[in-house]
């Protein structure tokens, strides 16, 4: 069953100066527990089809389904995590990762216990009372993730989340937050620009075309999942795709 | 990095101890000139250098605010100006604020009037004055209401524009949680725009003496700003002198009790 489905989603910005047709006809699906990735030329509509899932923008046509249901009807949460970390820097880390659930009007001894215990598994828990300021690039991103996972989303939105990150610590973060998501069981969405970070992480990596975006070709990433994704970067399988998926952008 | 004396190097006791010294130095080199200009101002009074009818001199200053102090209207003049200062500044710095919070919330009413805020903005209000004083008439109300304008449409400029320039990738954050404006303001806008507040109280703790010994003058029967203009009228000018001495000294306070207030600020709000 899948999780999440896209059925011929499309969407037109209107302005000024005129419409501009972003994504057309968008259809694919998404099974529980996987990760996928979104790539295809810049500006082509990547994140404009992350916030759509997260109902930041309603499609002009075409609807999502969640767990077959539409998305309005559906409960199940939704995290996103952005390009920067976007932590509040007059909050303590620890309130840090209470904002989600104090907007949703949900902190109660329970889920904050369940944050709490997601600093602590993390390796945070010393940190909770020092600001963002003092936390490394690498932490902080760890920081941002437990802010979203303190909702407990089933599926999480990651938007180009890892690019604000020097590349050693990049390197660094996509296992940890890879190892993380696996643990939790989230099936997750990365809409990334680089190539081997999402044949590296994902179990599936949807291509797009340029604007107005359709989906070019989907690609089953046949990896051993036994490896974290810097083992994988070096596998020749993921060498082959990357020249397939190469080919076709350009 | 925590330190504690036993870890401290010798070049890093070396450099706190220059750093100490320098310190002392501005401070020896502050004291040195404010007394310089009373000495130098005094020597040339008493030498006959200088006019005293014109300039006064420290000396006389001191009698003036003494004569004042036993007369009993020293504290007087002193209370009235600073009430109307402190209220001013208080009712200019909440309302500004709270007008840029309605306006931040209400996109089509911020379109409607900024064209107007702006003009009303580089509008002198000293020359809405004598309005001021037929419609409120005359005393400690036209003072606080000419102290507020001269505040108020340039505190909610600045903390609209604020409001305005928050980050939008934080607000789709808050978005992505399903967060309404109100929560969108009070967990976001208001505390992300604390520093452009503090900014705020620093230009207005400036602006309301400014506003408060304007509307002295237009028309008042005690506080500083009408001893100046009524020694200045008898040709007083120890009075006018001594009056401007203790305004000096209240706007210092008064901007330190605002600079003491953003040192617990910031520390509440970052490491």
């Amino acid at each position: 069953m899948s999780i999440l489905k896209l059925d011929k989603v499309g969407l037109t910005y209107f302005s000024n100066k005129g419409e501009t047709k972003a994504l057309d006809n968008i259809t694919f699906s998404i099974k529980k527990n996987e990760f996928v990735s979104i790539v295809g030329p810049s500006g082509c509509g990547k994140t404009t089809i992350l916030s759509i899932i997260a109902g930041l923008i309603k499609p002009t046509s075409g609807e999502i389904l969640i767990e077959d249901k539409e998305i309005v009807n559906s409960n199940i949460a939704i995290g996103y995590m952005f390009q920067k970390d976007e932590l509040f820097e007059w909050r303590t880390i620890q309130s840090n990762i209470y904002l989600g659930l104090e907007i949703k009007k949900n902190l109660t001894a329970e889920t904050k216990a369940y944050a709490d215990n997601l600093l602590k598994k993390y390796g945070l828990w010393d940190f909770r009372h020092k600001h963002p300021s003092e936390l490394s690039g690498g932490m902080r991103q760890r920081v941002a993730l437990i802010r979203t996972l303190a909702l407990q989303p089933k599926i999480l939105l990651l938007d180009e989340a890892f690019s604000a990150l020097d590349y050693q610590t990049r390197l660094n973060v996509c296992d940890d937050v890879y190892r993380i998501l696996k643990d939790e069981g989230i099936t997750s969405i990365l809409v990334t620009h680089d190539l081997s970070e999402a044949i590296s992480m994902s179990d599936k990596i949807i291509v797009l075309s340029k604007r107005p975006a359709i989906v070019e070709s989907v690609h089953n990433v046949d990896n051993d999942m036994t490896k974290t994704p810097l083992q994988r970067r070096d596998s020749i399988k993921s060498k082959e795709l990357f020249d397939i998926i190469w080919r076709q952008l350009q | 990095m925590k330190h504690n004396n036993s870890s401290k190097s010798n070049e890093y006791i070396k450099f706190l101890k220059k750093e100490k010294r320098k310190k002392f130095i501005v401070v020896c080199l502050q004291i040195l000139l404010l007394v310089g200009i009373i000495a130098i101002w005094e020597i040339l009074a008493k030498t006959g250098s200088i006019d005293i009818f014109i300039t006064s001199c420290p000396s006389r200053i001191l009698e003036t605010i003494i004569d004042l102090a036993k007369d009993g209207n020293l504290w007087l003049h002193i209370s009235t100006t600073l009430y109307e200062a402190i209220i001013g500044f208080a009712i200019a710095t909440i309302l500004g604020s709270i007008i840029a919070i309605i306006l931040w919330l209400n996109t089509t009413l911020r379109k409607v009037l900024d064209p107007f805020l702006v003009v009303i903005n580089s509008l002198p209000k000293i020359a809405l004055g004598p309005l001021i004083i037929i419609w409120v008439g005359i005393g400690t109300t036209s003072i606080v209401v000419m102290d507020v304008l001269i505040m108020i449409i340039i505190t909610t400029l600045t903390m609209l524009s604020a409001f305005v320039n928050c980050d939008n990738n934080k607000i789709m954050l808050l978005k992505s949680f399903g967060a309404n404006k109100y929560q969108t303001l009070t967990k976001l806008i208001i505390p992300n725009s604390i520093c452009e507040f503090i900014g705020v109280l620093k230009v207005n703790v400036g602006l309301t003496w400014v506003g408060t010994i304007m509307g002295e003058y237009l028309n008042s029967r005690a506080g500083l700003g009408y001893l100046i203009v009524y020694g200045s009228q008898i040709f007083n000018l120890d009075l006018v002198m001594a009056s401007t001495v203790i305004l000096c000294i209240l706007a210092g306070i008064m901007y330190f009790c605002v600079a003491w207030f953003e040192k617990i600020i910031k520390k509440k709000y970052s490491a």
